[in-house]
């Protein structure tokens, strides 16, 4: 092993082009890959549909994307530690129903709306992260039943009552109103909010803490971190975000009744792994999250343009997710052989 | 189906009952019946690699006949080892391999040990026997009475700043797991820890770090680097709140350390590379150097150098000693290799069924007495020699 480096370098180059630092490479391909399909996608519906391509409409698209790309920022956070949180629709409405619900009752309490959110959010995402990272129920388990303890509190709570947009705070709805720049307000906070998490995932200890437990928890639990308090932290960012959103959504709707955002979870997870965000966690980015939110507005755009049928935007939902995670087990193989072909020479040089 | 698979068994050898379930066996037994599986399909070439790194001596012997006799009978064994006694005792024909390349192929009797090291390596290494000239210290790491019920029973040793004490034992003894529960695997464990004269509570591996106290786990892969990641990337991950700026992680100085670390301990590849990339005597490196950046006062390593190539493991060594003489660090060697053990350590305690059975000093270890305590049946209490 020693002087192969020196003797032939461009041997070893030529080797990692091959496959040895495939992983890195494969990832970035993935990313590029998205991007592509976009403008694919935009080229096939400008093609079919001339009003596709207009100001207009591209507005409509990113607002719709502005919503589903935060809520897949935070779903991010919990898919990267290689879980999921399917609970995210019913902590949108539980969060819009129970403020909204105190905002319109008591006045005195308007101006704290979005710490209420704040709370809300920290003790559902907090209850999924102790189940499945104290009780070590699979993720998946753990929080399709908090999907629907959520929402069973919601409708308890809500008791087939609404509370309309007059009884919002007033500032809530001039915002969802407002447009800044020729883009809704929503893009924005979209945009902020995608970048301050994006952000904290590369600058702060917390974020390459998520990364590396998971790439690896059984290696992340022997290098000390602290796995639990990982797992429950992405886990509070996500309800968090997902608190927030649901502030935004009802805003926006207007009428909150208990059955806000529900259903929302498959959107965002779709937006999450067609954005490349690993199933397996460990690798990916809230901008790749961004820009899947972006192909999914697209594409239910496109279509309600075509004015195709609700079964074939669903049908094609599905497949974009299949695809989108067919590609990641491509990926995720190549990473893995690269790794035990460097360990097979390793034990043999 | 049942007196078929016993005949098969016992035609190699092998005592087992086959009804048992396959994952109530030790690795060994496991091992012999894949091998008798693979013996019944009318075998004409075997490939084993590495097969004896998890059996016993007595365990290899009788993997050893199994060979032999399918030898006589006809079949291609090719066998994959690190271990020249048994390259040595089963080949016919010797193939050097060295970065995944073909360096000869010879008759085994035209191969003698040096000239196999030198092909492997690219130049001639001895494993050389260092007297040490540096007095050791006080006692850096204590442990006093520590168990785990059903794992390891009262054991108590030291090691001094500046000493290195090796771990020998059989596979299976509970040696891991001490050296685990030290580092705050195992929180049930009950006895004393103690560091630098404090004594500490094993609760959690993070609790541990901040102690000084760093494992190097024997699985590489798995346990030991974060693959996925960069070179910088895994040595600065256990120093990251050390590196901080207001709580913002500092890019540069992540980087410094993990360069100062790659030219200590000369790592192959850029900083930059994923760890993936690089081959198993590197990965060990950078597993290393993750705990070095920490300044750690003991070293637990467990295997360290499992699987690696003859040249690396001089280097490991060489390391081990500078970090114990230089840096007085505390260190505590887990190895099945009784010839590294001999010549790195200064003490060597030996496990037998999570007893300790023998703390001897290297000048009066011999591998005869070390294996005679690892496979003492009725292991006594407390150090016993």
């Amino acid at each position: 092993m020693s002087g192969t480096t020196a003797k032939a370098p461009l041997i070893h180059r030529l080797r990692e082009r091959a496959g040895f630092s495939g992983g890195a490479a494969a990832l970035r391909v993935r990313f590029i890959g998205v991007i592509v399909f976009q403008l694919l996608l935009v080229l096939v519906f400008t093609a079919l549909a001339p009003r596709f391509f207009t100001w207009d409409n591209a507005q409509s698209i990113l607002f719709t994307a502005a919503i589903l790309a935060i809520a897949a920022a935070g779903q991010t956070l919990v898919v990267l530690t290689g879980n999921l949180d399917l609970s995210v629709g019913s902590i949108m409405g539980l969060s819009a129903y129970v403020v909204f619900n105190i905002a319109s009752g008591s006045p005195d309490l308007q101006p704290f709306v979005i710490l209420i959110a704040v709370v809300v959010g920290v003790v559902l995402g907090a209850t999924n992260g102790f189940l499945v990272a104290v009780l070590k129920i699979p993720s998946i388990v753990a929080t399709l039943g908090t999907l629907s303890i959520y929402r069973g509190i919601v409708s308890f709570y809500a008791n087939a009552t609404e509370v309309t947009s007059g009884e919002l705070p007033r500032w809530m709805r001039t915002l969802a109103e407002t447009s800044w720049l020729g883009l809704s307000s929503y893009v924005w906070i979209a945009l902020v909010t995608i970048v301050v998490v994006g952000t904290m995932l590369r600058m702060l200890p917390w974020g390459r803490q998520i990364y590396a437990y998971g790439s690896n928890p059984k290696a992340a639990h022997f290098f000390g971190l602290n796995s639990t308090r990982i797992v429950i932290g992405a886990y509070v960012g996500a309800g968090v975000i997902a608190a927030l959103v649901g502030l935004l959504l009802g805003a926006r709707v207007g009428n909150i009744n208990s059955l806000l955002a529900s259903g929302i979870e498959m959107s965002v997870l779709a937006a999450v792994v067609i954005g490349g965000v690993s199933i397996w966690g460990g690798a990916g980015s809230v901008y790749g999250a961004a820009i899947g939110a972006i192909v999914l507005a697209t594409i239910n755009n496109g279509l309600v343009i075509l004015q195709v049928q609700e079964f074939y935007r669903l049908l094609l939902q599905g497949l974009a997710i299949v695809a989108a995670v067919a590609v990641d087990a491509v990926v995720q193989r190549r990473i893995q052989s690269a790794t035990k072909r460097r360990r097979t020479m390793g034990a043999d040089a | 189906m049942s007196r078929a698979a016993r005949a098969k068994l016992s035609d190699l050898g092998f005592a087992l009952d086959p009804d048992q379930l396959v994952a109530g066996l030790t690795v060994a037994e496991a091992q012999f019946v894949e091998i008798a599986r693979a013996v019944d399909t009318g075998l004409q070439i075997l490939i084993l690699d590495e097969p004896t790194s998890a059996l016993t001596p007595d365990e290899s012997e009788k993997l050893y006949a199994v060979v032999k006799k399918l030898k006589a009978q006809g079949t291609t064994v090719v066998w994959i080892s690190h271990r020249m006694e048994e390259v040595r005792f089963l080949a016919d024909t010797i193939t050097v391999l060295r970065d995944g390349s073909h360096v000869r192929t010879a008759p085994a009797s035209e191969l003698d040990d040096d000239t196999m090291i030198t092909l492997m390596v690219g130049r001639s290494v001895v494993l050389e026997q260092v007297a040490r000239i540096e007095p050791l210290g006080a006692a850096r790491l204590a442990a006093q009475h520590l168990s785990l019920a059903g794992v390891f029973d009262d054991i108590s040793f030291e090691v001094a700043e500046g000493e290195i004490v090796g771990i020998a034992g059989l596979v299976g003894a509970g040696r891991s797991e001490i050296a685990q529960a030290i580092f705050g695997l195992s929180p049930k464990m009950t006895g004393t820890v103690l560091v630098d004269g404090v004594p500490v509570a094993p609760r959690s591996p993070a609790a541990m770090v901040e102690r000084g106290v760093v494992y190097l786990p024997e699985n590489r892969d798995l346990e030991g680097v974060i693959a996925s990641m960069t070179i910088t990337s895994n040595i600065a991950l256990p120093s990251i709140r050390r590196l901080n700026r207001f709580g913002f992680m500092q890019a540069r100085r992540e980087r410094e350390l993990a360069t100062s670390q790659r030219t200590a301990l000369s790592i192959k590849g850029r900083i930059d590379d994923l760890v993936s990339s690089l081959s198993g005597g590197n990965r060990q490196k950078v597993a290393l150097a993750r705990w070095l950046a920490t300044n750690p006062r003991v070293l637990l390593l467990d295997e360290p150098t499992h699987g690696i190539d003859v040249g690396t493991k001089a280097q490991v060594h060489d390391i081990m000693r500078d970090l114990a003489r230089a840096k007085r660090m505390a260190i505590l060697m887990i190895s099945s290799d009784l010839p590294e053990v001999l010549a790195v350590c200064d003490r060597v305690l030996v496990i037998a069924r999570g007893r300790l059975t023998a703390d001897i000093t290297a000048a009066e270890a011999t591998q005869e007495r070390i294996l005679a305590a690892a496979t003492t049946i009725t292991a006594g209490r407390g150090p016993a020699a």
